[in-house]
């Protein structure tokens, strides 16, 4: 059985999210800083799964659940966007969106 | 050792280390194929805090559906761009992310181990929607009365929201009409 | 018998006048010249008449003197100042002067400013002259004083740049205007003083409130009084402007550029002299201030000779009488200085007489001329100009002081005044150093007033070269010559309209000075209970042979002038080229006065405002708001690196925010 304090799974999350920011940051593929961002998302929903666990409440599931369903969403038309906006180069890199400089 | 803790640690270390995977390849699809092993071994965590529905569908629907279509676009938009990423244009971009990362987790770190939970906080379960369970009942029958029942307007609005994405979805893959 | 107090009309038939030709251009009514004559000479002619019945009624009333208060202006804590007129001897005298000679020069006018588009404009102003000469005149206070000074002031500002399409005109405005503003800074000090003194800026306070006789003023201040003499100087600062005494005549030479009629009227006979009236009506003030007195007296020698000797030399006719006017009002002052006021104010009559009758003249040869203002281009002309000729003949004589035209007499009455009191038991040397000067400002006063009429009437006509067309004084602002065959043949006599009111004049530079010849005072009788009760006219006066030996000296002295000026200048070709010793020159060029203003105030005062206008104005006023326009783009410019458009910026910018909240997180207890 996972242990009497949450901290162990707590400190994953955390660090699994600052992973996820730090991968936001840094790459320049636009699909690779998406993967990042559900990487973000994945990491909340495991801290919200730790505290449905040590607060014995079912509410962490429903969100975790919800989180999910509304990730599955984004990442479609994330995705739709990404393809509508790269279909014809050949370069992915999000640098390239730049029109909103100065 | 016991076994659950040993599982703990080494899921951790897998999540982990796919988790900096999918940040660190160069190749989109090596970075994909981490992001799975990631999310599976989320998946396994969820088993381990005692929730197999939600890991089951953490496996159905994100590592087999999610994915999978990451997959696609991936292949279909150069799967293989050895992207310039030797030098970031933004000069101290990488700098102030490593740094800031460093502090975002510590302090994140810093508070979650300072949260103790008490004993008093599991019965505040009792104030919230999912009236229609015990607090102490953790079955996917209580998942789905609760859901049902205590969060059915979120669930409701949840399905508009799946459906206008796929509306969305629908529009912006369209090709531009050539007029 | 009761005064018949008719001054109100007096002063506001002028107004009127004004308000109605100014408002001529508005109904387009502004050249109808016959409606624009008889109603600008009309409101004088009328005014003149209440002068007159007041006038008289006052020289048979009980009181001599009425004030009528018609307004309280402003009541405001202890300060009360009303708007009312006072009617007495002096200001009596004095209206009828401004109206009688005013309603001369306006009939002379029509016929002078005939052909002049600006006709209903110069009748408008010269009505507004007279209305606020005569509120200064009239006023009961000290504040209506200052009030009229300020306006006459402006008139003579609006006249002297009559014709504002000549710069020489408007600058000449410009300086009369800026060197009066002096003097009204003078009263105004003045009048802060004695209202600190007296509480009260009325003429009964301050001049007639004692019962005992008609003096406030020794109760208040002790005989020559800090505060008194600072007033008093103050007062007469302002009069030394206005009269155009030395430092402050500069102004009055370059007036000349107004038309003739209105030098004849305003730095004449009226304007000019309302510093005069000023010190005779505060001579309560000035009795106590013996000091002040000496100093009136000195400048007003200083100058009269000063400004006679400069009038030696100059070539433009009018030029010569206006220094003329000056050298005659600095023997006012010197009469008023040596506390024979009443001298001072016949002088002041018969002075307006002559002086105006000699400048109608002298536009009458102008206007005759088409223009031409030198003398050196003129001559010849009796034969042409025989009514002009022996009028400017009368003018010049009253001017030079022969018996039995008016300015002898009334010369004669200050400089017998000076005699007597440098003669007298316990006269001081003063007197007679002051009666030295009067006799020998004389002297050059009759050479330089008929060199001037025997060089433009007498010897051969110098003009032919260049004679513009005769027309009148449209003329003048062009200055276009024209060659016609016989130079003198354009030449003709002004029209009847400009020679009855210079014959009129005339006959008063004959015969007015009745009223005060040494036998009979009549005007210093009626005059003496304004200048106080010490104040006795014929303590002035020689007795017996001493005034027979007066009267010979001051007739040998103009005839001495006049003798000079023939023996030089009666001859076919006078010698009128300028000569090169060094006298004459600082002479021509008027003792190089202006030019020392020039050098001493202006320069340093328009360098003075360069500077400010460059380092304050530019550098910090301009610079500073530019500044601050500079320093928002520099920022904005600055701020403007934030928008890299890279969205992986944006986020890192999100993050620190998150880290920031987190930190206050970690840091809360």
């Amino acid at each position: 059985m996972p242990p009497d304090q949450p901290t162990g799974y707590l400190i994953v999350s955390a660090v699994l999210f600052t992973i996820g920011v730090v991968g936001v940051l840094v790459r320049r593929n636009p699909l690779i800083m998406f993967m990042s961002i559900e990487l973000m998302l994945n990491a909340v929903n495991l801290s919200f799964m730790t505290f449905a666990h040590y607060l014995d409440s079912v509410e962490g599931w429903i969100f975790v659940f919800l989180v999910l369903t509304v990730a599955a969403a984004e990442v479609v038309v994330g995705l739709a966007i990404i393809v509508s906006i790269f279909r014809t180069r050949h370069n992915v890199d999000v640098d390239e969106l730049d029109s909103m400089k100065g | 050792m016991t076994a659950a803790t040993f599982a703990f640690v080494a899921l951790s270390i897998t999540a982990t280390l796919s988790a900096l995977g999918v940040i660190l390849f160069r190749n989109a699809v090596y970075s994909a194929l981490s992001l799975i092993l990631n999310l599976f071994s989320l998946a396994l965590f969820f088993l381990l805090l005692n929730s197999v529905f939600l890991a089951v569908v953490q496996v159905l629907i994100y590592t087999g559906g999610i994915m999978v279509l990451f997959l696609f676009v991936v292949t279909m938009l150069a799967p293989d761009a050895r992207d310039s990423e030797q030098r970031d244009p933004i000069r101290w971009q990488r700098g102030a992310a490593a740094g800031l990362g460093l502090i975002l987790a510590g302090g994140i770190c810093y508070l979650l181990v300072n949260t103790v939970l008490s004993p008093a906080a599991r019965t505040t379960g009792a104030a919230s929607l999912s009236k229609a369970v015990g607090p102490t009942d953790q079955s996917i029958q209580a998942f789905g009365s609760a859901l049902f029942h205590g969060f059915l307007f979120p669930f409701e609005v949840t399905s508009v929201l799946l459906v206008v994405a796929i509306l969305g979805a629908l529009v912006l893959g369209r090709r531009a009409s050539k007029d | 018998m009761q005064v018949f107090d008719l001054t109100l009309l007096v002063l506001l038939l002028p107004l009127l006048g004004f308000l109605i030709l100014g408002s001529l251009r508005l109904f387009g009514w502004h050249e109808q010249h016959e409606a624009i004559s008889w109603i600008g000479c009309g409101t004088i002619a009328l005014a003149f008449i209440s002068a007159l019945i007041s006038f008289v009624s006052l020289t048979n009333a009980a009181t001599q003197a009425h004030d009528t208060v018609f307004w309280n202006w402003v009541a405001s804590g202890k300060l009360t100042i009303n708007f009312g007129l006072r009617l007495d001897p002096l200001s009596s005298v004095m209206l009828l002067v401004i109206t009688g000679v005013g309603l001369l020069i306006h009939i002379y006018s029509v016929g002078y400013m005939h052909n002049d588009p600006g006709y209903w404009r110069y009748f408008s102003f010269l009505n507004f002259f007279i209305f606020a000469m005569v509120l200064l005149v009239s006023a009961d206070n000290y504040l209506f004083l200052l009030i009229g000074w300020a306006l006459v002031g402006l008139a003579s500002y609006l006249l002297i740049g009559f014709w504002y399409e000549r710069p020489s005109a408007v600058a000449a405005a410009k300086k009369a205007f800026v060197v009066n503003v002096i003097g009204d800074f003078g009263l105004m000090l003045a009048i802060f003083l004695l209202y600190g003194k007296f509480g009260s800026l009325g003429y009964s306070p301050i001049l007639f409130s004692d019962p005992n006789g008609t003096i406030a003023a020794p109760s208040v201040f002790g005989v020559n009084d800090p505060t008194l003499l600072a007033i008093t100087l103050l007062l007469f600062v302002a009069c030394a402007t206005k009269s155009a005494q030395l430092p402050l005549h500069v102004w009055l030479p370059d007036a000349m550029e107004g038309p003739t009629p209105v030098s004849a009227l305003i730095h004449a006979a009226t304007m000019v002299t309302a510093g005069v009236y000023l010190v005779a009506r505060s001579a309560n003030l000035y009795n106590q201030a013996p000091i002040a007195l000496w100093v009136i007296a000195g400048i007003g020698g200083l100058t009269a000779i000063f400004a006679a000797s400069i009038a030696l030399v100059q070539n433009d006719i009018k030029r010569i009488l206006a220094y003329s006017t000056i050298s005659q009002l600095g023997y006012m002052f010197i009469a008023e200085g040596a506390g024979n006021y009443s001298a001072g104010i016949f002088h002041l009559t018969t002075h307006a007489y002559f002086k105006a009758l000699l400048f109608m003249c002298a536009g009458a040869v102008i206007h005759a001329l088409g223009g031409e203002q030198d003398i050196r281009k003129m001559g010849g002309l009796r034969g042409r100009l025989k009514w002009s000729y022996w009028t400017f003949i009368v003018g010049g004589l009253a001017l030079a002081g022969i018996v039995p035209f008016a300015g002898f007499w009334s010369k004669d009455a200050i400089l017998g005044s000076l005699l007597q009191r440098g003669i007298a038991a316990g006269g001081s040397l003063w007197y007679l150093v002051l009666y030295g000067v009067g006799l020998a400002t004389a002297i050059l006063t009759g050479f330089y007033v008929f060199r001037l009429i025997f060089v433009v009437f007498h010897g051969t006509y110098r003009g032919g070269e260049a004679l513009p067309q005769p027309e009148g004084q449209a003329n003048a602002r062009t200055r276009k010559p024209r060659r016609p065959a016989n130079p003198l043949a354009q030449v003709h006599e002004a029209p009847w309209i400009m020679l009855v009111p210079m014959l009129a004049l005339a006959v008063l530079s004959t015969t007015g000075w009745i009223y005060g010849a040494p036998w009979f005072d009549a005007l210093g009788q009626f005059l003496a209970p304004i200048f106080g009760v010490g104040f006795n006219p014929a303590s002035f006066a020689l007795q017996g042979w001493t005034l027979w030996i007066s009267f010979g000296i001051s007739l040998l002295a103009g005839l001495i002038g006049i003798g000079i000026a023939a023996l030089m200048y009666l001859r076919r070709t006078p010698s009128l080229q300028p000569m090169s010793n060094i006298f004459y020159k600082t002479l021509l060029n008027k003792y190089w006065v202006d030019e020392v203003y020039d050098w001493v105030l202006v320069k340093p005062i328009v360098g003075m405002g360069r500077l400010t206008g460059r380092v304050l104005e530019d550098g910090a006023f301009d610079g500073g708001s530019r500044g601050l326009a500079w320093l928002v783009g520099k920022t904005s410019v600055g701020l403007r690196a934030m928008q890299t458009g890279y969205v992986r910026n944006y986020v890192l910018i999100l993050l620190v925010g998150a880290i920031l909240i987190l930190l206050y997180y970690v840091a809360r207890p």
